[in-house]
Formats: C-alpha cells, sequence, structure tokens
C-alpha cells in the first residue's frame, strides 16, 4: 500500500526562497504575499523529499494510509 | 573626517558606506541589458523579470561542460571556473540528490550549533590586533571568519583561511588560475578526502563520503567538486557582507549603538545590508533557447547575468532603494537568489554575519574609521563600494584586553603562509 502525504507549511517560517516551488512547481506556488501555498493536499515521496530540501524547514509532511 | 559619508573635498566626492553602481541600470531605465564583458553577456536587473527567470531552470541551464569553451554551457561563475561548481552548477534531474544531501548540513539546528566557535574565531582575530588600538577590519578579521567558518564545516585546516580568503577575494580573468594557493587548497581537499575514509570525523567530507541517496553514494570527485564549491561560496560572500556592514556601522553611530544595546535588532539590520551590499552581485546562466525577456530578444546560447545586486537596487520593487532602512518591511531582497538554487548557505550566511557583528561590537564598540578608508568617487557618481575589497577598512579605536580565543584554537595558532 504506498504511503501519501499530507502538506503542510508553517507560513511563520516560510520565506518565500521558491525551492520548493523550483523543484516541484506541480505541488507548491507562490502566493501573493510570497509564502508558498500547496497545489495539492497529497504529495508522494518526491515531494517528502522536496520539503527536507526547504532553507526554512517550513513544510511538514503527514504520511496517512491511501484509500 | 567627522562625517565621512557626505565629506566632499574640490571636486572629489568622498564617500564611506554607500555604492551606487549597482542602480546604475534603474538610473537608465534599463531591465534587461547587453554588456561588453567576458565575450558578451546579458544582465537582467529587473527585480520582477529577475524573480521570473530564476524560476525557469530549463531555458537558463546553470550547466557546466568542462574544458571550458568546449560548448556554450560555461556554468554560474565568470570567469568560468577550472572545476565544476557542484551543485550549483547543475540542473535537475542531477541536481535534486545533491541538494537534497546537503541540506541537513546548513539548516537552523546545525548552523546554532556553530555559533560558539564563530565566536571564538571572532574573538581570535580580534586578539591579534586589540591591544594596539588599530586594525584593519577587512584583512584582520572580516575575511579571516568566513573562511575559518567555512574550512572548520569542511573538515579543512583552519589555518589556512589566510591563504584561502585571499584566493577566493582575488579579482580579474586569472583569479581561478592554477597558482600555488590553489594548488595547496586543492591538495588539503584531496588529502582530507583520503584521511577520512580511513578515519571519519564529525565534518562535511566525512558525512559526504557516508550518505546514501537513493542507494548510491557520492564519488570522490563529487566531494572534490563540493568542497571547492564550499571555498568559492562561502568565504567571500559573508566577507562582503561583513565589509558593508562594519562600514556603515562606522558612518552611522546611531544605529551602532542601537545593535549593540539589543544584539537582537541585529538580524534585521543584516537583511538590509544583505538587500544593499548584495555580496553575490550576480550569477550567469545558458540558455537552452530563443527567448525574450523584458522586450529583449535573447538567443539560445547566450550566456544571461542574474543581477541580483541591481534587482535589489529596483524603485520598482523597493521604496528609497538607494537607502538603507533597517527594518524594511517588505524586504524581498534577492541576494540568495530565488527558486531551486537558492543559497545552500543562507542559514549559515545570515547566523555568522550577525554573531560577527555582536561580538565585534561587544569588544570594539566605538571604533573609528580613519581617513586612509575613505574612497574618492568621480563627481556625480558615487564611490564604487567594491573598490573598498582593495582598500582594507582601516579603523582606530581605544585598546583592550586579549580574551583568549577559547577551546577552539590552539594557544599557538597561526595562520598557514606559503614559502
Amino acid at each position: 500500500m504506498p504511503t501519501r502525504w499530507r502538506i503542510e507549511i508553517d507560513k511563520s517560517r516560510c520565506q518565500g526562497s521558491g525551492v520548493c516551488v523550483g523543484l516541484a512547481p506541480d505541488y507548491f506556488e507562490l502566493g501573493p504575499d510570497q509564502k508558498s501555498y500547496p497545489r495539492q493536499l497529497v504529495a508522494d515521496e518526491h515531494v517528502a523529499a522536496v520539503a527536507e530540501c526547504c532553507p526554512s524547514e517550513a513544510i511538514t509532511l503527514t504520511a496517512e494510509d491511501a484509500g | 573626517v567627522d562625517d565621512l559619508a557626505t565629506h566632499s573635498s574640490g571636486d572629489k566626492h568622498l564617500y564611506f558606506e554607500m555604492d551606487e553602481d549597482y542602480s546604475y541600470l534603474h538610473d537608465h531605465g534599463e531591465r534587461v541589458v547587453w554588456l561588453d564583458y567576458e565575450k558578451g553577456m546579458w544582465l537582467v536587473g529587473g527585480h520582477q523579470e529577475l524573480t521570473e527567470i530564476l524560476g525557469d531552470d530549463e531555458t537558463f541551464s546553470s550547466a557546466h561542460d568542462l574544458p571550458n569553451g568546449r560548448t556554450p554551457f560555461k556554468g554560474v561563475m565568470v570567469p568560468p571556473t577550472p572545476v565544476r561548481a557542484v551543485p550549483i552548477e547543475m540542473d535537475p534531474p542531477e541536481y535534486f540528490n545533491f541538494r537534497r544531501a546537503l541540506a541537513p548540513r546548513f539548516n537552523a539546528a546545525s548552523v546554532r550549533a556553530l555559533s560558539p566557535r564563530i565566536v571564538e574565531y571572532t574573538n581570535w582575530c580580534l586578539d591579534q590586533v586589540i591591544e594596539a588600538g588599530e586594525a584593519d577590519l577587512f584583512n584582520d578579521l572580516i575575511k579571516l571568519v568566513p573562511a575559518m567558518v567555512t574550512l572548520h564545516v569542511l573538515g579543512l585546516p583552519v589555518e589556512d583561511a589566510a591563504l584561502a580568503a585571499d584566493a577566493v577575494h582575488r579579482t580579474g580573468p586569472d583569479r581561478f588560475h592554477l597558482n600555488p594557493t590553489w594548488i595547496h587548497l586543492y591538495q588539503r581537499i584531496r588529502a582530507a578526502v583520503d584521511a577520512r575514509r580511513q578515519e571519519p570525523a564529525d565534518d562535511l567530507i566525512s558525512y559526504l563520503q557516508q550518505i546514501e541517496v537513493d542507494g548510491k553514494r557520492f564519488t570522490d570527485l563529487h566531494i572534490f567538486e563540493m568542497a571547492f564549491t564550499l571555498i568559492i561560496g562561502g568565504m567571500s560572500t559573508t566577507a562582503k557582507l561583513l565589509l558593508g556592514a562594519f562600514s556603515y556601522y562606522g558612518v552611522n553611530k546611531a544605529e551602532r549603538d542601537r545593535a549593540r544595546a539589543d544584539p537582537q535588532l541585529i538580524a534585521e539590520a543584516v537583511e538590509e545590508f544583505l538587500r544593499y551590499y548584495s555580496p553575490v552581485s550576480f550569477l550567469t546562466r545558458t540558455t537552452t533557447r530563443d527567448v525574450c525577456v523584458a522586450g529583449k530578444q535573447i538567443k539560445k546560447g547566450d550566456r544571461v547575468a542574474f543581477g541580483f545586486a541591481a534587482a535589489n537596487r529596483d524603485p520598482q520593487a523597493f521604496d528609497q532603494p538607494n537607502s538603507i532602512c533597517i527594518g524594511r518591511t517588505p524586504n524581498r531582497h534577492l541576494a540568495f537568489g530565488h527558486g531551486m538554487h537558492f543559497c545552500m548557505g543562507s542559514n549559515l550566511g545570515r547566523s555568522e554575519a550577525a554573531t560577527v557583528i555582536e561580538t565585534v561590537l561587544g569588544r570594539i564598540p566605538e571604533y573609528e574609521l580613519v581617513p586612509e578608508s575613505v574612497l574618492a568617487g568621480e563627481p556625480g557618481r558615487k564611490g564604487r563600494w567594491g573598490q573598498r575589497l582593495m582598500r582594507g577598512l582601516p579603523v582606530a579605536f581605544p585598546p583592550g584586553p586579549r580574551t583568549g580565543p577559547g577551546a577552539s584554537l590552539a594557544p599557538d595558532f597561526r595562520m598557514t603562509t606559503l614559502p
């Protein structure tokens, strides 16, 4: 059973570096406030690895069962 | 020299901490221009345009093919380096695993752990000059501390900091040529890579040898390339930021007193120094297709300079862009770039700068700039702040006692010199 992840972004930490948007544009976008917003509610393991690259450590992924 | 910032004598205007070169494009209403520099390249200096193309890594490639000149892809440095700068000179998908591997070594917790050591390195530099009551703050401290920190992070001998700093602050077409200093540094990297294979330590080289990403390990060449990149990316950057900061505080005494009284304010000052002094004034890319930016037709294979410093003075993005406004909000500067290549060491650079400022202001809070520091500018065009690198930052202050560096450095610690 594949693991799925729920994306959450801590707006107080996000500095709008654009790292997540650059690495996974299908999953993240910058809002007019220059903060990152998830474009999808669930992510795969690639996005989990992208979250590790955030210089502000603002992205949290919570594993949830697929289904 | 009561007020060095605005003092003028005859037709020579003397400026201390200001540099308006970066606003040249905007003074002429240009967003993108062609430069006759290194065989010609575009310079993008509009904040909005630059932010957009920083998100288009497919069109604006970071790739670097060696030997230089074999293809149009020359990476991000000017002149192109003899070693590929990894991972900044990589495109996806190759880039991703490198970024992912390095990230935990440069996160907030890793940087916090380095803080006591940064204080001790700063104190060692201050100890060398504090009894004399005068110093060249750039050559005696500012250029050294970021070099010491970078060498420590990598696991290379910290006593090479003076050599390494002089190598990376060199400008001109021969800055990366194989001279005795670069040969020495390359040998140090190779020796460390060999030694850590036998006996790992708590340093970046050991970490990169041990980590697996997608079931694969990094090669010795990749580790060498990453060490090279940290040397060219971690030293002159923070040093230029600090040079700006201490020039500014030398002139703006009220802000200096405020920072000293409440060191919590230093972080927001650093943010504005990042915008104003933009230590990395530009990096280059190579286009993979014809593209139009701000009405300019850029051809496939053209070199494009991403003008971070110019964009950080764009009046369309910042009110009073040529004034240093500590506490500026919002401050969407591009000093660290933007997008997937956003500076790997941003947390370290910010923290290092704030720590050095706090430590120096704690020990020589009343340093004065001496007249030799003053730059002469042409009438109508303010002094070029970059010249400060050549001139250093001579200061005077009431002599004080040595404190000792603490546990990080041996009592007889000395910088390496080459014969």
